[in-house]
């Protein structure tokens, strides 16, 4: 009888044991594979440069741009606001806390967008969300929002509008007109404009 | 004989205790699919340059006839439209199932390189990642995607450096700082920017 008292503790211990040992298995919370290929197969991720623009001008206090270039290139040239996180290091310890913050919206850019794309990847299997990719990186943000071109005579409205706000857009950023810079170095008002709202019912005739 | 029956008893207790335990960790959900590489490796190995086939270098790669598995993920219209020789279809969200996975492990053992190709490099980066990720093989890219391909092998040669997406195409410190070419700025005057905001439709617009 005492055997089987002495048998049944010894069971005891060896699955608390297994037991400490067995959560360490499940801690990693890292996103499955066929979940991240559902969310590697949906472009929702892709923001447009004027997009982040738009994001920027209007001082989004939940935006979090990040870029994923190296220190070299980060001190060159990076977008106002931007964090320094090359893709190598973004599984690092010391950037754990930065990614990890409640209620932000993470923006990766680079060069290109290719960078951009495998630190979203890899955030994604860490289990991020609210993480967006800038489409086509700072070469487009070059081509659409600090040298905005004219779109042709016969573009349609919306193009139009397009141009005035990268325009309005280009010069926020400090790319169109060196004198608004130098003179304020505070942010230039962003008026929204408001169009009239017509009456619920508004007859013809 | 009191002292027997407590025995048994405790025995029979203890046989279904195990038992229970054994049928517990036998029936533990296990994915099919496991990351074989952790992130840290997966970080490190993101921007390996020899990932990616530049254009010039596809017919070399078709060359190779059966040591290559050659996939297209682009949308079946597109695919139907034009693809590579030898290419499979394979749409993005279709490419974990397990039909294909074994296809791609078998590639693997028979030695295959697999390369993904789609309308441009980044349709396939993160598929490719993931595929490596989950330790099927090394799989290759093509930079510049189809139509890049298509070129280089109609004969057209290409500069590499023209497809490798990651280079900056201006110098942006400079770009930022200076005006613009033409001297049409506005005065000092700070233009407002206008975002334009879109109406929202009145619920009912009477017509005639």
């Amino acid at each position: 009888m005492k055997k089987a008292y002495i048998f049944l503790s010894i069971l005891m211990v060896i699955i608390a044991i297994s037991l400490l040992i067995l959560p360490r298995y499940q801690k990693e919370s890292e996103v499955l594979p066929d979940e991240l290929l559902a969310h590697i197969a949906d472009p929702s991720r892709y923001l447009t440069t004027d997009k982040v623009a738009e994001m920027m001008i209007s001082q989004d206090p939940s935006l979090l741009l990040i870029d994923t270039r190296d220190s070299i290139q980060y001190r060159e040239y990076h977008l106002p606001g931007a964090f320094l996180v090359p893709v190598a290091d973004i599984t690092s310890e010391k950037y754990n806390d930065l990614l990890n913050q409640d209620g932000k919206v993470i923006v990766f850019y680079s060069n290109g967008d290719l960078a951009a794309e495998q630190a979203w990847v890899l955030s994604k299997r860490m289990g991020l969300n609210e993480i967006y990719v800038m489409k086509d990186g700072l070469n487009r943000w070059m081509e659409t929002i600090i040298r905005p071109e004219k779109p042709a005579e016969t573009a349609s409205s919306k193009e139009l509008d397009l141009y005035q706000f990268r325009l309005g857009a280009s010069s926020y950023f400090g790319g169109g007109n060196t004198v608004a810079v130098t003179t304020s170095t505070a942010a230039q008002p962003v008026v929204f404009q408001k169009k009239e709202k017509k009456g619920a019912k508004e007859g013809g005739c | 004989m009191k002292e027997l029956q407590r025995t048994d008893r405790l025995l029979i207790a203890t046989g279904v205790f195990i038992l229970i335990l054994v049928i517990g960790l036998l029936t533990i959900k296990r994915p099919y699919l496991e990351y074989s590489r952790d992130l840290l490796s997966s970080a490190r190995d993101a921007q390996n340059p020899s990932m990616t086939v530049y254009p010039n270098d596809v017919a070399a790669l078709l060359g190779q006839g059966s040591k290559v598995l050659l996939v297209d993920v682009r949308s079946e219209y597109d695919f139907a439209r034009g693809h590579l020789d030898n290419a499979l279809q394979i749409p993005k969200i279709d490419l974990l199932t397990k039909k294909n996975v074994e296809m791609f492990r078998d590639a693997v053992k028979e030695h295959r390189t697999i390369v993904l190709y789609g309308k441009d490099q980044l349709d396939v980066t993160a598929p490719a990642m993931l595929l490596r990720d989950l330790g099927i093989g090394d799989v290759k890219v093509i930079a510049g995607g189809y139509e890049a391909a298509r070129k280089a092998l109609s004969g057209e040669q290409a500069d590499p450096e023209e497809y490798n997406a990651e280079k900056a195409a201006y110098n942006y410190s400079e770009m930022a700082k200076a005006p613009p070419a033409d001297a049409s700025a506005p005065t000092n005057l700070a233009p407002e920017i206008v975002m334009p905001v879109k109406k929202a439709k009145g619920k009912a617009e009477g017509g005639c």
